[in-house]
């Protein structure tokens, strides 16, 4: 007769036997693993990482010099005086929102000698004194 | 000679032995590199089991631990004292790897080919079977998850691999009374694990 200790035994056996077949079902080649191996050992992951480093420090390195290039070849007063003139002749989009109707009325001061209607035809009345 | 071989060793028709450094010659004085290699593919398909015990069943990861693994042997940096058996010593430089990998985390993706998958040669179970024993293997790994590492590890080597506790407790490198702690304690959550959540 079997104790229970030995049935729990029995059981855990089982279970891990039925893992072990699981296991055994997705097991790579020996071979396999050992090309793969071998493989690794001819080119490590640190030489890679070292290449990779390499590439990235010449990478930032040709990308500097480009820029210092540029920044040398380039002509510093051509490029800052359309700046310049740009700014002084630069308009707001939404400054036409400023010119109301009427506004000119506001901004001179009014003429009580003469009519409205020589505003309207100024002629004449630079006309009339000659006249 | 350190080791006896129970058999002789086999001859190495893959170029692949030449191939590893001269440092190998170190590891020779111990085991013939035939003979290692031999004994390696003899206690593949328990390395890989065991390799995956180790790497949290992560099948990627374990593949890189025993290629790791094997690189050590071979290159001569484990070498095989002859204090305990081959696969005692095999398994014990599997872990050791296996925690090395972990501290790294190096993520090696270099990879020349896809590996060639052994698939099963018989056509498996009925699919109810094969859906029962997913399910027992789900309901063990999920038990085995929740156990600290070490008893763990102790129930692998011992259910798993069919090792004694104090083989177990040579690849652990703890002491046999440790193991056989962690062997008990282990075991007795696993059945109470697996006995709770039986349906």
């Amino acid at each position: 007769m079997t104790s229970p200790d030995d049935r729990d035994d029995a059981e855990l056996r089982e279970l891990f036997a039925e893992l072990g077949t699981a296991d055994r079902a997705e097991l790579p080649r020996y071979r396999a693993v050992l090309e793969q191996a071998l493989a690794r050992h001819r080119f490590p992951a640190s030489r890679a990482r070292s290449l990779t480093v390499r590439a990235a420090a010449a990478a930032v390195v040709l990308a500097g010099s480009v820029i210092a290039y540029q920044r040398l070849h380039h002509d510093p007063p051509r490029h800052s005086a359309p700046t310049t003139s740009s700014l002084a002749s630069w308009k707001s989009p939404t400054g036409i929102l400023l010119h109301t109707p009427g506004r000119e009325l506001l901004r001179e001061v009014p003429d009580l000698d003469s009519s409205i209607l020589d505003r309207i035809t100024p002629t004449t009345k630079s006309e009339a004194p000659g006249s | 000679m350190a080791l006896t071989l129970n058999r002789p060793a086999c001859h190495i028709s893959a170029p692949v032995i030449p191939l590893i450094s001269t440092n190998a010659r170190k590891s020779s004085d111990t085991m013939e590199r035939a003979q290692l290699d031999s004994e390696l593919e003899d206690l593949h398909a328990e390395s890989f089991g065991w390799a995956l015990a180790c790497c949290g069943r992560d099948r990627e990861e374990a593949e890189e631990v025993l290629q790791s693994a094997y690189l050590k042997v071979f290159a001569g940096k484990a070498r095989f004292d002859g204090r305990s058996t081959f696969r005692t010593w095999l398994f014990g430089v599997i872990r050791l790897t296996a925690a090395e990998e972990r501290r790294r985390n190096i993520v090696r993706r270099l990879r020349a080919a896809a590996y060639a998958v052994i698939a099963p040669s018989d056509p498996g179970p009925d699919p109810n079977t094969a859906l029962e024993n997913a399910q027992r293997q789900d309901r063990l790994l999920s038990a085995l998850g929740e156990l600290a590492p070490r008893q763990r590890e102790v129930l692998q080597l011992v259910f798993y691999h069919d090792m004694t506790i104090e083989e177990a407790a040579a690849v652990m490198s703890v002491s046999l009374g440790t193991a056989r702690t962690h062997y008990e304690r282990g075991k007795a959550r696993l059945l109470g694990k697996l006995t709770g959540d039986r349906p």
